[in-house]
């Protein structure tokens, strides 16, 4: 099997010949020969993430073989490379949004050369909405309005109606600039600063939401909540 | 029934597309021959010079002027939907369009930056429109490109947009 002969070409170059530069060069040269001679439709994706096992590993040999004044930490080096990998990833998938945004612009304006015959692209209402109906039923509609009177000023829960609560995605915003700031922080630290009670509630509910997209990590311990920027 | 006489009259007073269903319903013929109803008349239209013809899809047709007649249709050409529209509009529009339907935080994410004001000069263009609301706190927008989005691409539905791969759609998973 190709992918076979591929590991054991990767491995003398990682094993055998470790202290020969120029080998790490002839090896990765043959390598790669050795691939593009394969047929890869059939298993593109094999080899895609066989390439990229095998670079990553031709890094970490590339720096072993440099002259070392220190140790270092091949985990934290892994994680660079995972980080770097993650990093090229949006890279290139916020580059492919870019492109694609400017064919589908050339695209609308190559079909503009024709025009409809009713201009209504021009107006506001391009689909009118269907009406939609909704049956009230009149005795209940009448129930609920005498109970929601009688409790009215009576029970404490319909107090809060008047209150103006705070707006959820400008908490988000300024919870993630205040974390931006500190990078790593508690959520003490943070409502420390806030004047209400809805305004806590409400970066609570928005380090909720930073922790669920991925924008920040949170750990609780006996202290309080530790908030790291990721 | 002249059935070519109905549809060219329908087209011309129609405020829009109109849906093969609204034809094959009233004719009560398929689809199929109402298709090839269209390219008999476009083929007519065509024979004898005419600077419009009927553009269809799967789903509507709609009269169109043929593309010879540009340069002399300046003078009554709308402006284009394109006109004053940004890149980071455009970047916008594509992450709508493929990854719809989306929130404004996931959009900024992939962008980087805060995309409010071009995903709401893309909404009053009526490229994209609030699609619905996502169940998390904060209850966020989501977006979805319009009908005219595609009407705009000539195309029928969002599945005929170039494929970008899987590739795309597993980077948050990465994480």
């Amino acid at each position: 099997m190709e992918i076979n002969y591929l590991i054991q070409n990767l491995e003398s170059l990682l094993i055998k010949y470790s202290n020969n530069k120029s080998q790490v060069e002839e090896n990765l040269h043959e390598l790669i020969t050795g691939l593009e001679q394969k047929n890869i439709n059939s298993e593109i994706e094999t080899f895609a993430e066989f390439l990229l096992l095998a670079s990553s590993l031709f890094e970490m040999k590339a720096k072993r073989l440099l002259p070392q004044e220190e140790d270092i930490d091949w985990i934290d080096e892994v994680q660079i490379m995972k980080d770097k990998d993650l990093a090229f990833a949006r890279l290139l998938q916020f580059k492919a949004f870019s492109e694609i945004g400017i064919a589908l612009a050339s695209r609308i304006k190559k079909n503009e050369k024709s025009i409809n015959s009713f201009k209504y692209y021009q107006t506001g209402n391009l689909f009118p909405k269907p009406d939609i109906e909704y049956l009230i039923d009149k005795d209940k509609f009448i129930n609920t309005s005498i109970e929601v009177f009688r409790r009215y000023k009576t029970i404490e829960g319909f107090q809060h109606i008047d209150k103006d609560l705070p707006d959820l995605q400008k908490a988000i915003d300024n919870f993630l600039y205040e974390v931006d700031a500190r990078i790593n922080t508690s959520f003490e630290e943070i409502i420390n600063e806030l004047d209400t009670t809805e305004e806590a509630v409400a970066f609570f509910l928005a380090l909720l939401e930073a922790v669920r997209w991925g924008f920040v990590k949170a750990e609780q311990e006996s202290n309080g909540i530790n908030i790291e920027k990721q | 029934m002249n059935y070519k006489k109905i549809i060219t009259s329908v087209l011309l007073v129609s405020d829009g597309p109109v849906d093969h269903a609204y034809f094959c319903d009233n004719f009560e013929i398929s689809e199929k021959e109402l298709l090839e109803l269209l390219a008999e008349i476009n083929d007519s239209l065509n024979e004898n010079d005419f600077g419009f013809k009927i553009k269809y899809n799967d789903l509507n047709s709609d009269f169109l002027t043929t593309d010879d007649v540009t340069k002399e249709l300046i003078d009554f050409k709308p402006p284009s939907i394109l006109r004053g529209l940004s890149t980071p509009a455009l970047e916008t529009l594509s992450i709508v369009a493929y990854e719809q339907p989306v929130t404004k935080l996931k959009v900024s994410e992939i962008r980087g930056v805060e995309s409010e004001s071009s995903l709401k000069t893309l909404e009053s263009r009526g490229l994209i429109e609030k699609s619905g609301i996502l169940d998390v706190p904060g209850s966020p927008h989501q977006y979805s490109t319009t009908h005219l989005f595609l009407e705009k691409l000539d195309i029928s539905s969002i599945d005929e947009l170039p494929v970008l791969g899987d590739y795309f759609s597993n980077v948050q998973e990465e994480e």
